[in-house]
């Protein structure tokens, strides 16, 4: 980032709201602090030549504050985030790189130019070899050595300090975008949410702010011009509103909202010892997603009943060498256990699309070349590629059922032959296991993500494969509409509650319970408690979400009647468009559930 | 002062990134030796990273190391298994 400190207002203290996307829940009240991306260059001054060894001692030193800068933000990132470690110790490396200090350093004094000139100077000679490189994956490295003399830029402008020297006073920061470094480095100095112009969802910002717990909106257009440092803001994560100089109204209106919320909270630690059932009895399941076995506590603590989504990506990626089946198969084996006797459903590898793409270890694709990756080699297809690794998750998957109750889970199923040939791999996994007298254990269920539009038109052949359904909300609304909701021109169309999505949960639903198999929802949607009340009501048997859901939707649940919800389902159904269903709801949840449980 | 050099195929996957770049040159600044690589008549020196970087090697250039110093052997065999990809 190193961007600069600006102040511009396009009309100073006019009450504007801008829209976004809510990233990472909750709101905020504070000034906000703007960085522009950089565009202005420092003066460029020849020197006399008395000035010379002065200017050097000035560039060493920013070389010295950068690097302070760097590790300080080392020691402050946990042990366990290694890539964020590995991409700080390059940086470091970069740093102190000849061909970056030398070399700035001799042009200094050879050509009598001041610091920022010199280093400019040097970067460009950098810059030319690097844009020269066939290879893109380390032609796109030169961002690296970019980040570090931006650094070095803010160092010598004295400017990079704005950030840290804020501490004790309270901002929402507004940029362009920020790295997970940025994010990492600025967090718990005063800083109370981010907005960013650019970005989805998914992106890095929005995923690192919510793991931190800060509010956060991203994709709001224009917001480093149309805010301004010292402009009052609200920031609305839930509804990804951005008010800028908000009246006063707004302002007492968005304070009742944040005492509400707290209260909320508080009453909500209740609802996670209570049983998941209607008034009249009807009981689901309510369950947590989790990337991380670690995560497994705070399920358990919210009241999750087992694990509706264990993404097992992250134990590919976390190391330097890809995880063997007995390291895997102990992993799984603890979660197994610490949830027995209720399930846990293990997703298989979701490589490919728009996450884990070049990092896989050993990875011979080039995913991150795909034109349209999330039409390309991801997922499922990734894993039948490449047999060795699946049929080692599957063995390790296996060798952990005995621990407990697993339910295996295989991404992106788009026909039948892949159920068929993962059933296939799973024989010859036995097979082997028999012949090597593996103990290994068998009642495990095989089910499939319903994320493709072509499953939920096949869901009536599909169910009679496997042992249950998983619909993936995110995809499955990404694959019907045509909506990258990561491309923030067209995020604000990408609609839960669009008709065409509702009517394909709810063929899902009735197919598989034709074939008396249960179906699970694991995507965002199942912990929203607008659309909950929809889905429960639309049949679904599990709603998978993130732990700190899991008590607002139970306390939703709780409160309803089962025909209420049969009967809401199917008024719902007979929308024409998402925003009817929107208006429907919003009239008809007020007068069944307190107003505050649908949030600001 | 004695020498050490052997020809290998660059083998880690996505070729010399930031990762493995970074490893050489700290392998390279640890060792008190001068490890060189050297692709056609180009020779660049392993304690800049940017300098590796800058090589662009992916996985399949065939590259020469060599190594300037005391006990050459282990740092060019543990440089070749760096590139290789056969380091633990």
């Amino acid at each position: 980032m190193r961007e600069q400190c600006l102040k511009q207002h396009v009309t100073p203290g006019e009450p504007r709201t801008l829209f976004g996307i809510g990233a990472s829940p909750g709101i905020v009240v504070a000034t906000a602090k703007v960085f522009r991306r950089q565009t202005s260059s420092a003066a460029w001054r020849r020197l006399a030549a008395e000035r010379i060894e002065p200017e050097v001692a000035r560039f060493m030193a920013a070389v010295g504050k950068a690097e302070q800068e760097l590790k300080l933000l080392r020691g402050r990132i946990a042990e366990n985030l290694g890539d964020a470690l590995s991409i700080i110790d390059s940086h470091l490396l970069i740093l102190k790189d000849r061909m970056l200090l030398d070399r700035t350093v001799e042009i200094i004094r050879g050509q009598g130019i001041n610091a920022e000139w010199a280093l400019a100077k040097a970067l460009g000679r950098i810059k030319k070899k690097f844009v020269a490189l066939d290879d893109d994956y380390i032609r796109q490295r030169y961002q690296d050595v970019k980040y570090v003399a931006d650094r070095l830029f803010g160092a010598l402008s004295g400017r990079a300090e704005d950030l840290l020297a804020s501490e004790g006073e309270l901002t929402i920061v507004v940029g362009h975008d920020f790295s997970p470094e940025d994010i990492l480095a600025m967090q718990g100095r005063g800083v109370l949410g981010f907005v960013t112009e650019k970005g989805g969802i998914t992106s890095h910002a929005a995923i690192v702010t919510r793991s931190l717990g800060l509010p956060a909106i991203v994709g709001v257009k224009d917001a480093t011009h149309i805010c301004g440092t010292g402009d009052q803001v609200i920031l609305d994560g839930f509804s990804g509103r951005l008010h800028v100089n908000p009246t006063p109204d707004q302002l007492k209106q968005y304070h009742e909202y944040d005492r509400q919320h707290r209260c909320y909270t508080r009453e909500l630690a209740a609802y996670a010892r209570l049983v998941s059932e209607t008034r009249d009895g009807y009981r689901v399941r309510l369950s947590g997603n989790i990337e991380m076995v670690g995560e497994s506590e705070s399920v358990l603590e919210y009241g999750g009943e087992g694990i509706g989504l264990f993404r097992s990506e992250f134990d590919f990626f976390a190391g330097r060498k890809l995880p063997d089946e007995q390291t895997l198969a102990r992993s799984y084996g603890r979660l197994l256990e610490r949830f027995s006797p209720q399930t846990v459903t293990i997703r298989t590898l979701d490589v490919g699309g728009d996450k884990f793409t070049t990092r896989l270890p050993g990875n011979p694709f080039q995913l991150d070349l795909e034109r349209n990756p999330a039409l390309g080699l991801r997922s499922i297809r990734y894993s039948l590629q490449e047999k060795s690794l699946f049929t080692m998750q599957l063995r390790a998957l296996l060798r952990a059922s005995v621990k407990g109750r697993l339910r295996i889970l295989l991404p992106m199923i788009s026909s039948l032959s892949e159920v068929r040939a993962v059933k296939q791999l799973v024989a010859e996994a036995r097979e082997e296991f028999e012949r090597e007298h593996i103990d290994y254990g068998s009642d495990f269920e095989l089910g499939i993500m319903i994320e493709v539009p072509s499953a939920v038109v096949l869901a009536d052949v599909l169910a009679r494969e496997v042992d249950f359904f998983s619909i993936g909300t995110n995809d499955l609304i990404q694959y019907s509409l045509a909506i990258d909701r990561a491309n923030q021109y067209v995020a604000h169309m990408y609609e839960p509650l669009h008709p065409a999505v509702l009517r394909m949960i709810r063929q899902t639903v009735d197919a598989a319970h034709d074939q008396g198999i249960e179906v699970s929802m694991c995507g965002e949607m199942a912990g929203d408690v607008v659309c909950a009340p929809v889905l429960l009501g639309l049949g679904l048997d599990e709603l998978s979400m993130r732990a700190s859901a899991i008590p607002h939707v139970r306390r939703m649940l709780r409160m309803s009647r089962y025909r209420q919800l049969v009967a809401l389902a199917d008024q719902v159904l007979a929308c024409r468009e998402a925003a009817e269903v929107r208006n429907y709801l919003t009239s008809y949840l007020p007068v069944h559930y307190e107003v505050d449980m649908i949030g600001p | 002062m004695a020498t050490a050099e052997r020809e290998i195929t660059v083998a880690v996957h996505c070729g010399v990134h930031g990762r493995v770049a970074a490893d050489l040159a700290r392998i390279a600044r640890q060792s008190g030796t001068r490890v060189a690589i050297r692709v056609g008549d180009t020779d660049i020196e392993c304690s800049s990273i940017l300098e590796i970087l800058s090589l662009g090697l992916s996985r399949g250039c065939r590259i020469r190391i060599l190594v300037k110093g005391r006990a050459p052997e282990q740092v060019l065999d543990q440089v070749c298994a760096l590139l290789t990809g056969e380091e633990s």
